[in-house]
């Protein structure tokens, strides 16, 4: 250490070949440390079985980390499999698929060797199998032992039932590579463009050969929501459970439901619904209608048969409430329609206000408007966002409760004025009509004073089926943000759950009326 | 496309009415320009031995096919090459290995960097070409069944569409086209992506701007027909056209030669 001069003096273990590819270490960790939360990374080639190598990318980062275990000395921890996705998306564009790792492990500090390099051999010596959970499930997610046992998304399913009927193959795995089921590039054309008869819009031809798997091609043509939705936001795509559409409130944009969507069910698919006018430049239609249906296209189009969670935010409950009804009046199923504390009261329409949008980005966000309006643009950091962001205003805003301050709003801000009038005239000129539903309203423990039918907000004249009141903590400004969060999440996920079993022991009892009894 | 490019170069399509079948005893393996062809069913009492010529990773990868079909087609295919391969670097079968070029186009790694080899197959057959010169090759069977309608839009320009339309045999002109398309990207090594409709295909000579492949050197792409239902299309320098094109056809004997 004296002279300081402690290079590394090249390696012998940066190139590997797998498969008959060259992999390059050193340029998978570089692409690596270029992800934002990632501080430094050793990537090892590990044959996790006979013949069978993986690339383990070893991450020290500065995102908050539980490190619970420690293994071989070195403190590790599962990365979450919503930080992996992202990082995948990430790394699917510096790094071709066979040089992409196959697990992600955090680590608290590298170990050193006795002149301070970086250990590689201690951090191969690591039995990460024995790394917790999360680990386990993405050995199974990559070697499924038992086929019929992966649990599909709906799209996955979609891709998978196209990739079938082209190549002739049944009971394909996700994971199966499309060369290695006979594909070639007559039949990639073919693959595509029934995609993109699917989707109603064309894919790169190309993204099948970078991404050849039923799953990795569904993460890339869903990770790259940017061109596929205009107002879905897939939070979070994976799960066995039928997934749940949170539409947006009065700030129009869907951030707001990260809170609670780290708090549902892991199984549990979440899609936020954004406003017209956010990703695209586009002006909002001029009724609820109108919206509505825009809304709904993109919801059948990415879950065609249902059934239908949808939960409105504040104001966005008018819209989800006109949504169910067209969902019902085409014969579709609505599972479920959920009112976040929104009262039917025209009056109340007028919650949109720019003083009010204006307050509520104030006493948020203090510092981090600009940053806000490019999340509102780019959807898939806002995880990553929110992460940091929630972490800033439980410890700085909370605090300051009570203190008036005054921070100028960014210039950025300004193209959701309009946007937010449109939004403000529809709602105004919405004549409710009934719906032949149920409808749920969580409704927050601290009523608003203006409110004449206290119990159900109005709603008992509308929701033919009747009106369920879930009593949540909080007034209609912090109850799903913490500390309310967690507490209504959970609320939130029970209400589904009852719904969707209603909903199964309805069908199946109109299918096969022996079943079910005791439910 | 950016037409605003002046740099074009020659792409010539046509049936080449020159292509001989030649016995595998008359190949000299030392040809600037060589065509083999072979019917996987032909192998099926050999693929052990074959397998013994593949390395550790092939063996993964041909672990690792869903079909049956698909996996001894692999066996076939990689084995067959590495002993034509080499013959030509007059080394044995199991010491060739390959690289992945730009775009992944496969090589073959060796001192002699103007080796170049092509495979394609469809249903039973397998094309090995090879030569001095970067080549192309692609066969189909010519399958009534498979729905090509459904992707004619996205393949060809509408002069190559209203050729389909008025052939008297539309899945035919279907593939004549597809392969010289395919050729042609197998060759430039860039490979199929959305520039498909750009790339020429009906007999003729197209000039090309410089955009869809680096260089500017001529391309010659010539079709061919095996037996009854089979379309292929080799794409190559046309400095190789030096007279007719031999097509090696070759059972097990190839292990022998």
């Amino acid at each position: 250490m004296k002279n300081g001069d402690i290079l590394c003096l090249g390696r012998t273990d940066n190139q590997v070949k797998i498969r008959g590819f060259r992999i390059e270490i050193g340029e998978i960790e570089s692409s690596l440390n270029n992800l934002k939360d990632v501080v430094n990374s050793v990537v090892i080639a590990k044959e996790i079985k006979q013949d069978d190598i993986r690339l383990i990318a070893y991450v020290k980062s500065d995102n908050e980390i539980e490190f619970s275990q420690e293994l071989n000395s070195v403190h590790v921890s599962e990365v979450p499999s919503l930080i992996v996705q992202s990082w995948k998306n990430d790394l699917n564009r510096r790094l071709p698929e066979y040089m992409m790792p196959s697990y992600f492990v955090y680590v608290k500090d590298f170990p050193l060797t006795a002149t301070g390099k970086t250990d590689r051999r201690k951090i191969s010596e690591i039995d990460f199998k024995q790394i917790d959970r999360q680990i386990e499930t993405q050995v199974s997610i990559v070697r499924p032992q038992n086929r019929e046992s992966e649990n599909l998304n709906n799209f996955q399913k979609q891709l998978k039932e196209i990739w079938e009927e082209t190549l002739e193959v049944s009971e394909l795995s996700i994971h199966d590579n499309f060369f290695e089921c006979g594909g070639h590039s007559l039949t990639a054309i073919s693959i595509m463009k029934k995609i993109e008869n699917h989707l109603g819009e064309k894919i790169p031809l190309a993204s099948l050969f970078s991404h050849p798997t039923i799953f990795s091609l569904a993460d890339f043509i869903n990770g790259d929501g940017s061109s596929k939705w205009k107002y879905l936001v897939p939070i979070k795509t994976t799960g066995t459970k039928p997934p749940v559409y949170l539409i947006h409130g009065a700030g129009l944009e869907v951030l707001v439901f990260n809170d609670i969507a780290m708090y549902l069910d892991e199984e549990q698919p979440i899609y936020g619904i954004q406003a017209m006018g956010l990703q695209q430049d586009e002006l909002p239609e001029n009724t609820v209608e109108a919206i509505a249906a825009k809304y709904l296209k993109e919801v059948i189009k990415q879950n065609p048969d249902g059934p239908y969670s949808l939960v409105g935010f504040s104001a966005g409950s008018i819209l989800a409430y006109e949504m169910a009804r067209q969902l019902e009046m085409s014969g579709k199923n609505v599972s479920m329609l959920g009112n976040i504390d929104y009262p039917v009261e025209s009056s109340k329409f007028k919650l949109a206000t720019k003083e009010k949008l204006a307050r509520l980005i104030k006493e948020s966000i203090p510092r981090q408007v600009h940053a806000f309006t490019m999340m509102i643009k780019h959807p898939k950091q806002a995880l990553e966002f929110q992460r940091r962001f929630l972490k800033l205003r439980v410890n700085g805003i909370l605090s300051r409760v009570g203190i008036e301050q005054e921070y100028p709003i960014e210039e950025g801000l300004e193209h959701i004025y309009p946007l937010m009038d449109r939004y403000e005239s529809a709602l105004n000129a919405y004549e409710i009509k009934p719906y032949n539903g149920k409808l749920d309203l969580f409704k927050a423990k601290i009523i608003l004073n203006y409110v004449k039918d206290k119990k159900t907000l109005g709603w008992r004249n509308y929701a033919l089926k009747g009106v369920n009141i879930i009593n949540v903590e909080g007034d209609h400004d912090n109850l799903i943000i913490p500390p309310n969060s967690k507490s209504f999440a959970k609320k939130l996920q029970s209400v589904i759950d009852k719904n969707i079993t209603q909903y199964n022991t309805h069908y199946e009892s109109n299918t096969n009326k022996n079943t079910q009894s005791t439910m | 496309m950016n037409l605003t490019l002046t740099k074009t170069h020659k792409v010539q399509c046509s049936w080449m009415s020159d292509v001989r079948l030649v016995d595998i005893q008359a190949c000299k393996f030392k040809e600037e320009l060589a065509v083999f062809c072979l019917q996987v069913s032909d192998f099926e009492q050999n693929l052990t031995h074959l397998k013994k010529l593949l390395n550790e990773s092939e063996v993964l990868k041909s672990d690792n096919f869903v079909m049956e079909k698909d996996r001894k087609r692999f066996i076939v295919t990689r084995g067959v090459l590495k002993i034509i391969l080499g013959k030509f670097l007059n080394k044995n079968p199991e010491d060739i290995e390959f690289y992945f070029e730009q775009h992944l186009k496969p090589r073959v790694k060796t001192q002699h960097s103007n080796l170049h080899f092509n495979v394609t197959h469809s249903a039973d057959r397998i094309i090995i070409a090879i030569s001095s010169k970067p080549i192309g090759v692609d066969i189909e069977h010519v399958d009534e069944e498979f729905g090509f309608d459904q992707i004619l839009d996205v393949t060809f320009s509408d002069n190559e569409l209203d050729y389909i339309q008025n052939s008297n045999n539309k899945s035919e002109a279907f593939y004549l086209l597809w392969t010289r398309k395919e050729a042609f990207l197998k060759a430039t090594g860039k490979g199929i992506d959305d520039d498909l409709q750009q790339i020429p295909a009906l007999t003729g000579i197209h000039e090309l701007v410089s955009e869809i492949s680096d260089s500017e050197t001529p391309w010659f792409v010539g079709s061919f027909g095996i037996g009854n239902s089979y379309i292929a299309s080799l794409s190559f320098s046309p400095e190789l056209l030096k007279g007719p094109i031999n097509l090696y056809s070759t059972g097990p004997e190839i292990l022998m030669v």
